[in-house]
């Protein structure tokens, strides 16, 4: 059945690559490009940037299709290329980058453009709510960038004032003071830390020297509690704040103290302030406002290193899925690692240029494939020597021998840039193309490895958005795949074969999220810089105010003990009062809340209780708990002694 | 009926009328010299209980008196003593028992067969230093004929009153650890002390530097070899405790200790709240502390720092806090940290 359907298959296939029902392949094409994951071909308000490497590479296969198809790739085209560090070309050592001088020499029988043109792109409400929420996160952004950055010049500013004017500060000395006139002094450190020194310095002008003290308490108590060096509140005193920078900040403990005392002497002494008192204490809080300017930047994170390519640009992959699901496959993108690869997964597509495969990786593929799977690896050079390896760059002008289409395989069109082949190709050539000087070049092949099959691909960029533009390239990936699998018998693709595609977006083990552990998972997709600042910040955070840890459920020891001997005592005293039950209840209810009966039972057996006598009193405990209010009984206090006795010593005792 | 054999209230000096205005540097200076001084000299006999005797010297300052709360052993028998010895005023201690009579502390009137009259015989209380130790092993009526002496610095025997010698200080001490055979000491009594003053356990050094001390010659019942200084007398502990008096509070100071005391009537795990009685206490030591400080004028932190002492004891909790573990300190604390302090940061 399966042969049959691949024959059928090949059948069709090759009635399509005859030209025959270009109209059908084409529109295959059509409606994958309609698709958002070519949103790069679309989006004509913001045209995906292109290097000189891209527009070589990509541009020429607008003359593939129809104008207007294509219009965001088109407009890009248009533009001048941006210097974007160039990514390395499949199997490419540094070969030629050079773009091609005439555009794509492609298949000249594709050059017909053979459908009718998309319809105009239409915006989606996602897309619309998409670019909403993109330029509201950059106003704020915007927003944040300007608040900081005004923040910091003025606080540069307020700095070297102080540091200008401060110490050479003439100030008519006055022996007394005007009285104290500050209605609501007690807000004064909610002002920020300069303006209440320039507050201060006025005063002290005007011969304020009372609120000029004020002032100057104000604007070290804000300074010091902005940054961290003590918290604020209604009920702390300032001798406590003086006391409480002996172990935060104690260079600071001295310039505080003589603002406190000038400020005491102000408000609780009642007392008069000389102009030099009131000049001290100014320059103790200009002391420790000045050097308290936290520098965020020093733990300004480094941004993680953004992926380099847009998964829906030219450069992209996002496309593939769309080729892949359009082809009749149960197409996922591979979230785990290459070398835990399963029967469950009939054929693997794996960009060997972007997805780092290690030995390991090498072999499970290898294992996999012997198995009976299918495997699409394009741009390897040495997992399957058997392909033999990827050449670099050769020539610009191209073109598809007569093979390919015998072979049931669409022929591709060769993108810009010239063509990336197999040297010394071991395998079965399926798609091979002759370059300028008449040299046969095999760019698809296929080889036999156990009970599967592997099909190198040697140009990596026909698994790119920017390729999958042109209808052939589409087919040319979807026949591939679907030959390899007939042949294969492992699965025909109406049983929705699974395929399951590792590229950059669909991660294996080196290009994705996936890996052995969490760590390397974190370091796979880049986010460890992100975790590791967080986790600096978190520790900063810790030490700064401490770290929160729940109530313990059993108190610790000497608590216990102490609440035991208490709840024993009171015990003894309600029960004289005639109320023994009432604490006996409570008593028991709250070691059964704390312990819980199988701790309790448990605490008993430790105490020398057999397991009967120890149920026994934990039964009687639920049974007080349970009737606070019945009759007082000689055997309350018993319970209560009994109690007092397990819980006053330590467990582990 | 004869009576004022030999009438105790003799020994009072003269009151000081207090003086107006507030107390000058000087006067606090003064102050705080003897103050220190005193502190230096128990300390020399005393070791490892610096904030102990300096609440005692507070209570004793402020006019008032102090509950001294801990296991047996700590040295509290001797901080009276040598509190009586540093200031040269007399002594006295009562051991409290459960047979211990009122007039085994307050005296009585005893019938002379001689001149065929009765004769009043001053009990212990007629001391300046009193000394009431494990004050609640002793039946409640006992424990109340030191309501009187304590409150208004008198004793009233069969009618007649007779005043105690200037200073009255009673210093009650406790233990916490047993309940049997004790009778807790009624609230009233409990609000006529100043002063609850927990005695801990001195550090590991302390405790080397004492054991080093006795290996030498110390011995705790003979102060006489330790040639303690006498550093002030009784006038002068009356000066000082008008020096103290006039140590200025503001307005906003009042309102703090007001505020302080008034939510230990609103606090959910209190049944009863401290009295106005303790507002008063907590001023009073508040100016003590300040003048013992060398400050004319009290702060804020003058009030936090004895707002425990002076009102721990002053309450009472409901069963359902003292059950569930929580301590009159925890309430003092929470609402210190819950009443703004006067001046302080809004925010």
């Amino acid at each position: 059945m399966k042969r049959l359907f691949g024959v059928l298959l090949l059948g069709v296939l090759a009635g399509c690559a005859g030209g025959e029902t270009d109209s059908d392949v084409l529109d295959t094409g059509g409606f994958v490009l309609e698709d958002d994951a070519y949103r790069f071909c679309h989006d004509t308000d913001r045209p995906t940037p292109l290097d000189t490497w891209e527009k070589a590479t990509y541009c020429p296969l607008l003359d593939e299709v129809e104008a207007g198809t294509c219009p965001g790739l088109e407009r890009s085209c248009a533009e001048e290329p941006e210097d974007l560090p160039p990514i390395p070309p499949s199997g490419c050592g540094g070969g030629g980058a050079a773009p091609p001088a005439g555009g794509g020499g492609g298949s000249g029988e594709l050059a017909e453009p053979p459908s009718p043109p998309p319809e105009p792109f239409e915006l989606e409400f996602s897309e619309a709510l998409g670019e909403i929420l993109r330029w509201t996160v950059a106003f704020f952004v915007a927003l944040l960038l300007a608040g900081v950055l005004f923040a910091a010049v003025r606080l540069l500013l307020k700095y070297l004032q102080n540091r200008r004017e401060t110490p050479t500060q003439e100030v008519p000395a006055k022996a007394e003071v005007a009285p104290l006139d500050v209605p609501d002094a007690d807000a004064v450190p909610l002002a920020p830390s300069n303006d209440l020194l320039d507050a201060a310095r006025r005063a002290i002008e005007e011969g304020r020297l009372a609120d000029a003290v004020l002032f100057c308490r104000g604007a070290a108590l804000r300074a010091l509690g902005d940054a961290g060096h003590v918290r604020l509140h209604v009920s702390r005193t300032d001798r406590e704040y003086v006391r409480a920078l002996r172990r935060t900040a104690p260079e600071r403990q001295g310039p505080l103290r003589t603002v406190i005392r000038a400020v005491e002497l102000v408000r609780w002494g009642g007392r008069p302030i000389t102009a030099d008192d009131a000049r001290a204490a100014l320059a103790a809080a200009v002391q420790i406002v000045a050097v308290l300017v936290v520098m965020l930047g020093v733990f300004a994170a480094r941004p993680a290193h953004a992926q380099e390519r847009d998964p829906y640009g030219a450069d992209g992959d996002a496309a593939l899925l769309e080729v892949f699901a359009d082809a009749g496959f149960d197409a996922r993108w591979r979230l785990r690692t290459l070398r835990s690869v399963d029967a469950d997964t009939h054929l693997l597509v794996v960009n060997a240029q972007d997805t780092w495969m290690d030995p390991e990786d090498g072999a499970a593929l290898r294992s996999w494939v012997e198995d009976g799977g299918v495997l699409i690896l394009a741009g390897d050079d040495g997992a399957f020597p058997e392909l033999g390896h990827v050449s670099d760059f050769r020539g610009e002008d191209v073109r598809v021998i007569r093979e390919a289409r015998r072979l049931g395989l669409e022929a591709p069109v060769a993108l810009g840039g010239g063509i990336v082949p197999y040297e010394e190709a071991h395998g079965e050539p399926w798609v091979s193309v002759t370059d300028r000087s008449g040299e046969r070049q095999v760019v698809l092949q296929r080889v036999v490895v156990g009970e599967g099959e592997v099909i190198g691909l040697s140009d990596a960029r026909y698994l790119t958005n920017g390729a999958l533009i042109v209808p052939a390239n589409v087919l040319f990936l979807q026949s591939a795949a679907h030959v390899a699998l007939a042949e294969s018998e492992r699965v025909a693709p109406e049983e929705g074969a699974r395929l399951e595609i590792a590229t950059i977006a669909g991660p294996g083990s080196g290009g994705g999220a996936s890996g052995e552990n969490p760590l390397a998972s974190l370091a796979n997709a880049r986010l460890l810089p992100f975790v590791l600042q967080l986790l600096a910040l978190l520790a900063l955070i810790g030490l700064w105010r401490g770290v929160p840890f729940g109530p313990l459920r059993d108190p610790p020891a000497e608590g216990r003990i102490r609440f035991s001997d208490h709840a024993r005592a009171l015990g003894r005293r309600f029960a004289r009062s005639g109320a023994s039950r009432h604490v006996a209840s409570a008593q028991a209810r709250l070691w059964l809340r704390r312990l819980g009966p199988v701790a309790l039972q448990a605490a008993a057996e430790r105490h020398g209780y057999t397991s009967t006598r120890a149920r026994d009193l934990v039964a009687r405990a639920q049974a007080l708990a349970d009737d606070s209010d019945g009759p007082n009984s000689p055997t309350d206090l018993a319970t209560v002694e009994e109690l007092w006795r397990i819980t006053s010593t330590t467990p582990e005792s | 009926m004869a009576d004022h054999v030999h009438d105790p209230g003799e020994l009072n000096p003269p009151a000081t009328p207090p003086t107006p205005g507030t107390a000058t540097d000087a006067e606090v200076r003064a102050f705080a010299a003897t103050f220190q001084q005193i502190i230096t000299e128990i300390e020399r006999v005393l070791l490892g209980q610096e904030a102990v005797v300096h609440a005692t010297l507070v209570a004793l300052f402020a006019g008032g008196h102090v509950l001294l709360e801990g296991p047996p052993g700590l040295g509290k028998t001797l901080l009276a003593r040598t509190i009586s010895r540093t200031m040269g005023v007399p002594f006295r201690r009562i051991q409290f028992t459960p047979d211990l009579m009122p007039s085994d502390v307050t005296g009585g009137n005893v019938f002379n067969q001689k001149i065929d009259a009765f004769e009043f015989h001053a009990g212990p209380v007629f001391t300046s230093i009193l000394l009431a130790d494990e004050i609640n092993r002793a039946p409640a009526k006992t424990q109340a004929s030191l309501l009187e002496a304590m409150s208004d610095r008198q004793v009233t025997v069969d009618g007649q009153t007779r005043l105690l010698p200037r200073p009255f200080f009673t210093m009650a001490t406790q233990n916490p650890v047993e309940s049997e055979g004790t009778y807790p000491l009624p609230e009233a009594q409990l609000d006529r002390f100043m002063m609850k003053v927990l005695v801990g356990h001195p550090t590991e050094d302390v405790e080397i530097t004492l054991l080093r001390n006795v290996r030498d010659g110390f011995d705790a019942s003979d102060l006489d070899a330790m040639h303690l200084a006498t550093v002030a007398d009784a006038r002068r502990i009356e000066a000082m405790r008008q020096v103290a008096r006039r140590v200025r509070v503001d307005d906003e100071i009042l309102a703090y200790v007001a505020r302080i005391v008034g939510r230990t009537r609103e606090h959910a795990a209190v049944d009863l709240g401290a009295s106005p009685r303790a507002s008063i206490a907590l001023l009073l030591c508040a100016q003590v502390l300040a003048a013992a400080e060398e400050r004319t004028y009290v702060v804020p932190d003058d009030v936090k720092e004895l707002a425990s002492p002076v009102l721990r004891h002053r309450f009472l909790m409901q069963p359902d806090a003292e059950l569930e573990g929580v301590r009159p300190d925890d309430v003092v604390r929470e609402i210190l940290q819950d009443v703004p302090v006067p001046g302080g940061e809004r925010g």
